[in-house]
């Protein structure tokens, strides 16, 4: 069995894509479709790593990255950040400077290139 | 009857809606892209049948407001050829996902809006989700309904998803974005071929039937990629367009006959299916429009197009995807392309 990677986005045609991408490539993939549902799936089971959209209902991914590195017990769960903010998105109030304030470990911008999100998940699962 | 699970639930509310038809040929679809995308209207949702077997193309859009369409009404009406595009100024629309292509998620969506007598105005697919279109002042009815059959996680029923999920206006507003690109890139194109699409009209009131339909293709392991329907506001008529495996159309038929004897329904295959993968289709004004012009001016046929939740899926006429991949590779970038 490969590594299990949690898709957080609420962009329910996202999860599809970027999971058949990680799929394809040998991955476990589970899915969650908003910040809370991504914070419960973790602690039923523990990702090797988490793949995390910002901008989401309920709980955004920049406070649940936040909160998993704040706790002892999800601190070394290593994330990656992914979202569409940044110089092509202008009128998002969420930028690249939060992104960089938090303490995830890789921060990619959407749409995602495939072959840059699986080298960032090869290098970061050890 | 135990409920369906799914991984969510997203509604978008107080939109306006339109339909259009034209005869065979006189396709609204071009114009209606090009004359949102120059007026720099997102769509959250468009539906498209080039024939539906009644001598007829349908186009049906929603957007923010019914005003958004008032530049192509005028065109429409300045052109002739085509009937004159109806409105509907207050609707909602309800996505659920995932349904993995399967049929019994649009059929228990179905078989709850007939048992409730609420007329679904569109229905769209995206890869991942079912996107219905229902009048606003049926909305809270139908949430209701649909906490009914299916389990979400982290809402349990509508009340609480009312309290504890519902995105409000000023955080939709903020995720809502529009992308400064010169060429739009998206995440890929991805094909399924063997398909066969289907054409069917019913009467409002036989939706259910429709549904128990599905619900038995479901049972026979069918795997349903596509499915939209339209309907125009002031009619009762409901057309239906869907694409399953062509292999299993004789099977599909028969199942068709014991729920909705005496259909008009035809069918062309083997066809394909084309699907864009967004992200953010509903917030990024012109893409359906880039999306359709490729296609035309590569000669590629669409048959039945859908543009739901951040995706499009297209049937086009030929088994065969690649050339129409090629033309849409040539239009939007992928990620990666720079580097390779």
């Amino acid at each position: 069995m490969g590594k299990y990677v949690l898709i957080v986005d609420d962009d329910p045609d996202m999860v599809e894509t970027v999971g058949m991408m990680l799929e394809s490539k040998g991955y476990e993939v589970g899915k969650a479709y908003d910040g809370v549902e991504g914070e419960e799936s973790i602690r039923k089971r523990r990702p090797d790593i988490l793949v995390l959209d910002v901008m989401m209902p309920r709980k955004n991914g920049y406070v649940l990255c936040a909160e998993l590195k704040k706790n002892k017990a999800t601190r070394s769960i290593p994330i990656i950040l992914l979202t569409a903010v940044g110089e092509a998105v202008p009128s998002t109030t969420y930028s690249h400077a939060d992104g960089k304030a938090t303490e995830a470990e890789d921060y990619i911008p959407k749409p995602v290139d495939a072959q840059v999100l699986v080298e960032s998940i090869e290098r970061l699962v050890v | 009857m135990s409920k369906i699970r799914l991984g969510g639930i997203k509604v978008v509310e107080k939109r306006g809606y339109l339909y259009s038809s034209c005869p065979r040929g006189l396709d609204p679809l071009g114009n209606i892209c090009s004359v949102l995308a120059g007026g720099r209207v997102n769509m959250g949702m468009l539906t498209h049948v080039a024939d539906n077997g009644l001598g007829e193309s349908i186009t049906a859009a929603s957007a923010k407001s019914a005003l958004c369409f008032s530049g192509y009404i005028l065109e429409a009406a300045d052109s002739g050829g085509c009937n004159t595009p109806e409105v509907e100024g207050d609707v909602s629309r309800i996505s659920i996902f995932p349904h993995d292509q399967r049929p019994e998620v649009t059929a228990a969506v179905l078989t709850i809006l007939g048992a409730a007598s609420i007329r679904p105005y569109g229905f769209g697919s995206s890869p991942s989700a079912v996107t219905v279109v229902v009048a606003s002042s049926d909305f809270e009815r139908a949430m209701e309904l649909f906490f009914d059959s299916f389990a979400f996680p982290g809402c349990e029923s509508y009340s609480q998803w009312q309290a504890v999920c519902r995105m409000d206006e000023h955080q939709l507003m903020e995720v809502k974005c529009s992308y400064n690109e010169h060429i739009i890139t998206v995440y890929g194109f991805t094909s399924q071929t063997g398909l066969g699409l289907w054409n069917l009209s019913i009467p409002v009131e036989a939706i259910g039937g429709f549904g128990a339909f599905l619900s038995e293709l479901g049972e026979l392991g069918f795997r349903l990629p596509f499915l939209i329907s339209n309907s125009a506001p002031r009619e009762r008529v409901i057309h239906f367009s869907f694409a399953l495996e062509e292999e299993k159309r004789n099977k599909a038929g028969q199942a068709l006959d014991k729920y909705l004897p005496e259909n008009d329904c035809s069918r062309q295959g083997p066809v394909s299916a084309l699907f864009l993968h967004g992200p953010h289709f509903g917030d990024r004004y012109g893409i359906a429009d880039a999306f359709v012009t490729a296609l035309r001016k590569g000669e590629i046929p669409v048959l039945a197009l859908s543009c739901a939740v951040s995706s499009i899926s297209a049937i086009i006429a030929s088994n065969d995807p690649h050339k129409a991949i090629e033309v849409l590779n040539s239009r939007f970038q992928t990620p990666g392309e720079g580097r390779r």
